[in-house]
């Protein structure tokens, strides 16, 4: 068959359609980013061809939120003798080969925070307005993925433009199209029919993912728990483990805090309003009279876990912790976010 | 207006930061154009007295001498600044203080036998503020110029420098640098040293060695612990390694002592 690129469709296809997509994006203009494998993880890099996609799950360093929320960028300039402010928003084009649901969550996420509400931020917005994604769902769970837990994975059925799910023998991929963009990035591609067993196939790939999960979070009643467990004794073990590095936030998905500031050149004329990533974790952040309110490490790392498996479902109506387990890969002192909703929940 | 006066000032040290002053050369005509440097022996013959605005000074304090002097340039100083890491915290020169010797055995030691010359009367090394009020701290064995350029420009204006003493890992993790504890198992200090090297060492697959000293509310203790459990590092090359460039101060104690 040959697609007629229309949203709504789908069919079977190759690694070869791989190429085609990536060649058609970039000759729309978009730098494609997707994950390579580099000294043992997976990590979001500017594509050049489809070859060095990984396709296995890692996880990686850095989610590609660096792409929508750059960890700095000048918001304006601002000329200190005429007075002139000065801003420079251009839309930018980007798109992702190979984003997993967890992140596609995170960056629904964002766009609540970012785009909702009366103040949308123009800077995310023009990162965000035209961001091809090109979903992989995953057919397995890495070991502190808990995505099925936080509904959020291993499979995606919105947000995507094209969604690609491997099928059982290596090399043959379920395609469907979510999108105009996503169609016309496949139209006139040469594809097997997609038949009622690879649809069997993906279902039944998915839900042993999900099943086969080696990480795990019960989020019934999860908010409540975790505020009366505010005291609870874990809290005081874990913080005294932590080494107070803030790894787990510099990885996470879904933290879009911020420190803003100035910088000057050496003529002092010429002012940078910058912003740059900041966390709850760190002594700096929230400064305003000087210091952190939250002085003790304990409440800071309390802090970061309340905010991703309790105030957040407050704030915006889901959970911060899209369980892609990169806070826990990259603890060095092997702190794990499920294992305290465990914990604190009394699952254990 | 007049240029800021800006004076140099060594004390025991090794000389590596007043060095990398001299290396700023993208920016070198950019600085002398703000400031007037008053004061700085290793670059040039003609320096003159105080007062000055900013002192900058390099070394730690270990002679008596040294403390004395150090009373007066504060005196002469609007605003000090510790310069690198020996006099932020005593840096190398600290390594001594707990050497277990006596002041007589640490001077056969080092040098000939029979030398009895009052200049070589050793104190415990400290960091400058120790002795005297300091302003402002510039980490890092040798430090960043680019800090010490934020810091003169910041200081133009009037305003503080916005250093974030954070743990090195939130640089290397904007690096998309694959960790070197967790992935190799290798004893790296980022996770409580403080940052802004831009993770130079991890990014150049070295671990890192603490030189900026302790980042804030950093647990030195629990990292000490998996160093010893987890990686197999003697007690010995623990206490080293947190006594190294940073064992004066109260988080990098914490480290050594919870090895000993």
């Amino acid at each position: 068959m040959v697609l007629q690129g229309q949203a709504g469709e789908n069919a079977v296809v190759g690694r070869d359609a791989f190429d085609e997509i990536l060649a058609r994006l970039q000759e729309r203009g978009y730098a494609v980013y997707g994950t390579v494998n580099e000294k043992g993880t997976g990590i979001f890099r500017p594509l050049g061809g489809a070859g060095e996609l990984s396709l296995r799950c890692t996880g990686g360093t850095l989610p590609p939120k660096y792409l929508w929320y750059p960890p700095s960028e000048t918001m304006f300039t601002y000329d200190r003798q005429s007075g002139a402010l000065r801003s420079e928003i251009e839309p930018v084009k980007q798109a992702v080969f190979g984003i997993r649901p967890c992140d596609v969550h995170a960056l629904l996420a964002l766009d609540e925070v970012f785009l909702g509400g009366d103040y949308p931020d123009p800077y995310y917005r023009a990162r965000r307005e035209d961001l091809p994604l090109v979903v992989f769902n995953c057919v397995e769970s890495g070991d502190t993925c808990f995505c099925s837990s936080m509904g959020t994975g291993p499979g995606l059925d919105h947000d995507y433009d094209l969604l690609i799910t491997e099928l059982d023998r290596p090399g043959r991929f379920l395609l469907e199209v979510g999108s105009g963009l996503g169609g016309e990035l496949v139209r006139d591609l040469r594809a097997e029919v997609a038949r009622d067993e690879d649809y069997q196939v993906k279902h039944r790939r998915l839900e042993d993912a999900a099943a086969n999960a080696r990480t795990t979070l019960e989020t019934e009643d999860l908010p409540r728990l975790m505020s009366e467990g505010h005291g609870h004794p874990y809290w005081r073990e874990i913080s005294d483990k932590c080494f107070g590095c803030a790894n787990c936030t510099s990885v996470c998905p879904t933290c879009y805090c911020a420190d803003i500031f100035d910088e000057t050149d050496f003529s002092l004329t010429e002012t940078r309003r910058k912003r740059r990533w900041s966390w709850c974790f760190l002594m700096e952040f929230g400064a305003v009279h000087g210091g952190n309110f939250r002085e003790r490490r304990i409440d800071r790392l309390r802090q970061f876990m309340q905010h991703k498996l309790n105030f957040s479902v407050g704030q915006y109506g889901r959970f911060h912790c899209v369980g892609c387990g990169r806070c826990i890969v990259w603890c060095p002192a092997n702190i794990d976010i499920a294992q305290t909703g465990r914990t604190i929940r009394g699952d254990a | 207006m007049a240029n800021p006066k800006v004076a140099f000032f060594k004390f025991s040290s090794c000389a590596g930061c007043l060095l990398s002053v001299l290396n700023i050369e993208p920016v070198l005509l950019d600085v002398l154009g703000v400031i007037d440097i008053e004061y700085f022996i290793m670059a040039k013959r003609d320096n003159h007295e105080g007062p000055y605005t900013i002192g900058f000074i390099e070394g730690a304090v270990t002679t008596p001498k040294e403390a004395l002097e150090l009373k007066k340039i504060r005196e002469e100083c609007a605003i000090l600044v510790a310069f690198g890491n020996c006099a932020c915290t005593g840096g190398v020169p600290s390594i001594k203080n707990w050497s277990g010797m006596t002041q007589e055995q640490l001077t056969k030691t080092v040098y000939a036998e029979n030398i009895n010359d009052p200049m070589l009367t050793s104190i415990p090394a400290k960091g400058i503020d120790f002795y005297v009020k300091t302003d402002a701290y510039l980490r890092g064995c040798a430090v960043d110029v680019g800090e010490m350029v934020e810091l003169i420009k910041r200081a133009l204006k009037g305003e503080n420098p916005l250093f974030r003493p954070h743990s090195v890992c939130n640089e290397c993790k904007l690096k998309e640098n694959v960790c070197l504890l967790v992935s190799e198992g290798k004893p790296c200090m980022g996770s409580v040293s403080a940052a802004g090297c831009g993770a130079l060492c991890p990014s150049l697959n070295r671990q890192c060695e603490g030189c900026r000293g302790p980042a804030n509310d950093c647990n030195a203790a629990s990292l000490a612990k998996t160093f010893m459990e987890d990686l197999g590092l003697s007690k010995d090359d623990v206490v080293r390694k947190f006594r190294k460039y940073a064992g004066n101060t109260p988080e990098f104690s914490k480290g050594a002592e919870a090895a000993l």
